[in-house]
């Protein structure tokens, strides 16, 4: 079971629900990864268009945990201010601190990130921060009392699987909250690596969104998710140089 | 009389003295949005009692999906 901030969630692999190609393929996707933690963004409501539409009604929220992200935020105080209006919803009180450093590779701001989390934490939240692959980081950020750590596999929406694997099982080995890898997943064999090298968790939203077969790709991430953990926890075997039979080497039949 | 909605003016109508007014007007559903006024979160249970004055900045926001 992966606890996150004294809740339990059965399922290790949380979905974002941006990008899908309509609102059925988004449901039925959800239902088909059987997450149990739904991430989704505050935005303005298009108040002057004749008719509102709810992007989100064709999920039955209730049977979700609600992460919602501070994407669009570039400093602290918008991020903050972000986290509020979501929890304002009474809706949720879990937070994906999400602070961008940079537009074109999305790549997260530290010191923004590591303050965001430090007020939200204050405030009483249950803080995941979204962070690169650096682990004096993310030590910081668990010392400040965030409830998990998310670092990035590689940039978000980018699909390169893993950059870094040494990397991100520095992290994973030396944190005592759990570490979700989120942003950059591309494919289940991507979201199984993570669950490999000992990630508690995998975030991802495009590689499924975007998929030729959404529905599809959704349980494969699912059984991934699932797969690489047991993997992990089974323990893989050593590599080694040369070959090592798996048959028995003596009492080969000759004629 | 005028307000900044959602960072554009927005001109009341005369009936519309409460935020719970401005939903109405808008006709938007109130328990998907939550509202800011004057930088400040309002309690959807105070939509009733809580003023609109000329001049007020009031966002209105609600959940898309993302990731």
């Amino acid at each position: 079971m992966l606890e996150i901030g004294g809740k339990t969630f059965a399922s290790r692999l949380l979905l974002g629900t941006g990008k899908y190609p309509d609102a059925e393929t988004q449901q039925q996707a959800v239902e088909a990864s059987e997450t149990n933690i739904l991430t989704f963004s505050v935005r303005r409501l298009d108040v002057f268009a004749k008719e509102q539409t709810n992007p989100l009604a064709a999920l039955d929220l209730s049977r979700y945990d609600l992460l919602p992200n501070t994407a669009g935020a570039k400093t602290a105080e918008e991020a903050v201010r972000l986290a509020r209006l979501a929890r304002a919803s009474g809706m949720c009180d879990m937070v994906k601190v999400e602070v961008i450093g940079c537009d074109k590779t999305l790549l997260p701001d530290p010191i923004e990130t590591l303050r965001a989390a430090e007020e939200l934490i204050k405030d009483g939240f249950i803080v995941l921060p979204y962070t690169s692959d650096d682990l004096l980081l993310a030590r910081r950020l668990e010392e400040l009392g965030c409830h998990a750590i998310m670092p990035a596999a590689s940039p978000i929406g980018s699909g390169q699987g893993i950059l870094n694997p040494l990397a991100l099982s520095f992290i994973i080995e030396q944190m005592t909250v759990p570490v979700i890898v989120d942003a950059g997943i591309g494919s289940p064999a991507d979201a199984a690596y993570a669950m490999e090298l000992g990630a508690d968790g995998v975030l991802l939203n495009s590689a499924v969104a975007h998929a030729t077969d959404p529905v599809k790709m959704a349980q494969a991430m699912k059984l991934a998710v699932e797969a690489g953990r047991l993997g992990f926890e089974a323990g893989r075997i050593e590599k080694k140089r040369y070959a090592t039979a798996s048959s028995p080497t003596t009492g080969i039949s000759r004629p | 009389m005028q307000i900044r909605l959602n960072g554009k003016a927005y001109p009341l109508a005369e009936q519309t003295r409460t935020l719970h007014d401005l939903i109405q007007q808008l006709n938007i559903d109130e328990q998907v949005v939550i509202i800011e006024q004057n930088h400040q979160i309002i309690d959807r249970s105070r939509y009733t009692d809580t003023n609109v004055q000329p001049g007020d900045v009031v966002e209105i926001v609600h959940f898309v999906g993302g990731g």
